[in-house]
């Protein structure tokens, strides 16, 4: 026999569970645009008739059960699809930092594409320098025209030496970058930690912490964008995120990641094969202390993500990892093939002669080099007297017209270090532009006459030259071959960093596409899902409203016949 | 698939920057008026359009080189018209007087015509173009002819760049002389010789203009019988014909390098052009086309956010009462 309010009872439960779903599509309305939010369903399940565990004999053949339980409020997630989410999310941020960086460098180079004559881009600057070259030939001994050809020289390495500056502080730029994010990977490695504890606490109760678990998925995905991670939930709910095999939260405790400010070499500085290199910043775990651990096994692993873009972008030198030293570095090979060239070129041409008033102080500080070997000879110059009492210096051999730097070795040239060599700089009487020696006005020549060779345009001949070379298989290859095949690097790296963001993107996308078709709230859904709980809710009272008249049936009227 | 409201946004959101990446990639066009707006915009026009230039920037050298070219051979040309002329005038004059040189008065007539000769000829020869001497080889700075007086009594010689032309044990060095010819590029590996020395014009050795000149004065003023006078007088005029043809020669070599830069020029506008027209193509927008493109592209993005407006309102409650 079953009690008589049995059937209130299983009404009552309805009642309850139509109110309970109601508040679980409440809250996922209330929601709907929170980031990260996943829905939530109310799970219930019926129950059956009271069954074997009673102590007293109960018919249960023709009992109805008891009505609905609410099991649980779970959330409505698939994790396959959150790590494929991770991890695309990587790539794409990774893509998406490198090519919104290298853009920098393309727009260095951009301004070739302007076409008047005044861009201030390096391919114009070497038309600049021919031009001023020609003009000298047709009158080598014209000071204003040497001065001009010095003011297109220096326009040129001015150009060089321009971009290479930014380059530079682009390169401080991604060495800071590296620092604050390792900085915000620490941060959120912090908070994540911060969450284990709160689910576990929460779910010894046996409940499902889910706003708390959306929280830390929240903070995955965030830091899935920094870093390339890998997680893993254990049987207590405490997530383990590991970067690179080493653990950032294990349990309640976060790891550190550092910076060491002395850990690797600049690369720039590197690729320039100064004497003195510069430090940039290298990732390792910190030990006890929060300091950075100088031990080799303490070197942080890092494949993806936005910080590995910093590092990619900051250090890569080859094709194919492009990155500012790479861009950095064709320049670089540019500046020491010109001033060697040039310079082995104009080592051969003799200098005009000169005196004391026409370039004061010069004397003092050239530089004489061996016109083969480009080793330093000296700083003697030869003087000789004209038959007015006049001293001149003589015109001689083994000028260099770009500057070889203090170790006179053309690898430690940067773009950077680029000048016009301070002895043509001072003096433009010493730009070489004869194939024999420039005598002075009354001075017998070599063969005899009183020819002074201030005509002689032959050695600027060999140099302009230069800009018609072809190499050994009748190819064009002079400077400006190599500035477009510059350009053309860049422009295909640039192209393809855009062509990879972009498909990133699109992968992304249906990617998150597929995980909010999973865990995102639809409206519409849940209005359905309120009209539908709202009559679950009307018939349960119902239904209460029907036994409650059966009772009072029961109650006021069984037995009283003929009243 | 399950869809929601927000993932309907997401893409709506994701389209429509597409959209208006495109437009805004036509608008930097138009408003730049480049096809090439970022160097990744297309790698190989970048090329294409640079090499195009490396041609032009060619060209419009050449053409600035000529300009130098033909000012040079202009000088030339009207300085050997003038020693051309004036030998002529001399030749004939002498042809006629040679003769008549009996008395004193028509033997100083005689010198003088040929003093004369010698001076138009310094002079003719030492012309200069923007302070450079065009007939001193690479001695640009100096006139090619000084007169060095003799003593004795002796006509002055001339010499060359200080050395002496008639002088032949210094063959090595006036064959050094000779040899500098100043060059102006006006052609791909083309250096064209824009100067004649003064060596070519008036000769060497016994065939020195000057020692010929010297000779007639020298002969005038020596005294000898007439018989002598002439005889010598006609050996020294077939010497002047011959100089004449020389300087004649000089002429046509002059003429061919002026007409040779006419060619040249005329070449290289044509090819100035046909090099714009070149790199405009690769580089210049065809303004036509990507109006008509950017036309689309608005289109297109109007029509995607109308679209959107539509699907992203209304939701169920609009229907629920």
């Amino acid at each position: 026999m079953r009690s008589t309010f049995y059937g209130m009872e299983v009404a009552r439960s309805g009642l309850y569970t139509s109110q309970n779903e109601l508040n679980v599509t409440g809250h996922n309305i209330a929601n709907v645009d929170t980031a990260g939010y996943t829905r939530q369903r109310l799970n219930t399940s019926a129950l059956p008739a009271l069954s074997m565990n009673v102590q007293f004999a109960v018919d249960n053949r023709a009992t109805a059960g008891r009505g609905v339980e609410a099991q649980t409020v779970d959330q409505i997630r698939n994790l396959f699809t959150d790590a494929k989410y991770r991890e695309e999310s990587s790539s794409t941020s990774y893509w998406e930092v490198k090519s919104d960086e290298f853009y920098m460098v393309e727009q260095l180079f951009s301004s070739v594409l302007e076409q008047e004559q005044t861009s201030a881009s390096i391919w114009n600057a070497l038309d600049v320098f021919k031009t001023a070259l020609y003009a000298l030939e047709e009158n080598p001994s014209s000071k204003d025209l040497r001065t001009n050809l010095l003011t297109a020289a220096n326009q040129l390495t001015e150009s060089f030496r321009y971009v290479y500056g930014k380059l530079e502080e682009q390169h401080d730029n991604l060495n800071s970058a590296v620092e604050v994010t390792v900085r915000q990977i620490n941060e959120l490695g912090v908070s994540i930690a911060n969450l284990n504890r709160q689910i576990f606490g929460y779910e010894l109760t046996g409940a499902k912490a889910n706003d708390l678990r959306d929280e830390r998925n929240l903070l995955l995905d965030q830091l899935s964008e920094l870093v390339d991670i890998r997680y893993s939930e254990d049987s207590q709910g405490y997530l383990t995120v590991t970067i690179g095999g080493r653990e950032l939260v294990k349990g309640v405790e976060s790891y550190q990641l550092t910076v060491d400010p002395r850990g690797s070499a600049n690369q720039l500085d590197v690729l320039a094969n100064a004497e003195n290199a510069g430090t940039q910043y290298k990732v390792v775990w910190a030990d006890a202390m929060g300091n950075p651990s100088t031990s080799p096994n303490d070197v942080a692993y890092i494949q993806g993500g936005e910080l590995k873009a910093y590092i990619d972008l900051r250090d890569g030198a080859t094709e194919n990892n492009p990155g500012i030293p790479y861009a950095a570095e064709l320049l670089n090979d540019l500046a020491r093939l010109i001033a060697k060239e040039v310079n082995d070129l104009h080592r051969q041409g003799y200098t005009m002669p000169f005196t004391e008033a026409d370039a004061i102080g010069t004397a003092a500080n050239v530089k004489i080099y061996a016109v083969d070997s480009g080793l330093l000879l000296g700083d003697t110059m030869q003087t000789v007297t004209a038959a007015d009492g006049t001293v001149y210096y003589e015109s001689m051999q083994g000028i260099n017209f770009f500057d070889t730097g203090a170790y006179n070795d053309y690898r430690k040239i940067t773009a950077g270090s680029f000048q016009v060599s301070s002895e043509i700089k001072n003096n433009v009487f010493l730009i070489a532009a004869s194939s024999s020696k420039v005598t002075i006005s009354g001075e017998v020549n070599a063969d005899g006459s009183l020819n002074q060779q201030t005509g002689n345009a032959e050695n600027l001949k060999r140099i302009t030259a230069l800009y018609d070379r072809k190499n050994e298989l009748g190819l064009s290859d002079n400077f400006q071959d190599r500035l477009k095949s510059l350009y053309t690097s860049i422009a295909n790296e640039m192209d393809e960093m855009n062509t990879l963001y972009a498909s990133q993107q699109t992968r992304l996308l249906s990617i998150s596409q597929q995980r909010q078709s999973e865990s995102s709230v639809s409206l519409d859904e849940e209005m359905t899902n309120v009209v539908r709980f709202t009559h679950a809710y009307n018939a349960n009272a119902r239904v209460i409203t029907a036994i409650d008249e059966e009772l009072d049936v029961l109650i006021n009227r069984l037995g009283r016949v003929g009243l | 698939m399950r869809i929601t409201n927000g993932m309907m946004v997401d893409k709506f959101l994701v389209n429509m920057q597409t959209n208006m990446e495109k437009m805004d990639r036509y608008t930097s066009q138009l408003s730049s008026n480049r096809k090439i707006v970022r160097l990744s915009d297309d790698p190989v026009g970048v090329y294409n359009a640079l090499t195009a230039r490396q041609r032009l920037a060619r060209y419009e050298q050449y053409q600035r080189n000529l300009v130098t070219a033909r000012s040079w051979v202009e000088q030339c040309d009207t300085s050997l018209q003038e020693v051309s002329s004036k030998l002529t005038d001399v030749n004939d004059q002498l042809v006629y007087a040679a003769t008549n040189v009996k008395t004193e008065g028509d033997r100083k007539n005689i010198a003088a015509l040929a003093t004369e000769l010698r001076n138009t000829l310094m002079d003719a020869l030492n012309a200069s173009v923007g302070g450079q001497y065009i007939f001193a080889g690479y001695n640009t700075v100096n006139p090619p002819l000084t007169k060095v007086d003799q003593p004795d009594g002796r006509e002055p010689l001339i010499y060359y760049n200080g050395v002496d032309l008639t002088d032949m044990t210094k063959a090595a060095t006036i064959e050094a002389e000779q040899k500098q010819k100043f060059q102006i590029e006006v052609g791909y590996g083309l250096q064209m010789e824009v100067a004649i020395t003064a060596i070519d014009v008036v000769g060497v050795g016994d065939n020195n203009l000057f020692k010929t000149c010297n000779a007639i004065i020298e002969l005038m003023n020596s005294g000898d019988e007439t018989a002598h006078v002439v005889e010598q007088l006609s050996a020294q005029l077939d010497k002047l014909s011959t100089a004449h043809e020389n300087v004649l020669s000089s002429l046509v070599r002059a003429g061919a390098m002026y007409s040779q830069i006419e060619i040249l020029e005329n070449r290289y506008s044509g090819d100035i052009i046909n090099y714009n027209d070149i790199r405009s193509r690769i580089e210049d927008i065809d303004s036509a086309e990507v109006i008509m493109d950017w036309k689309m592209a608005e289109a297109v993005y109007k029509q995607s956010l109308s679209t959107g407006a539509r699907v992203i309102m209304p939701t169920l409650m609009d229907f629920l009462k």
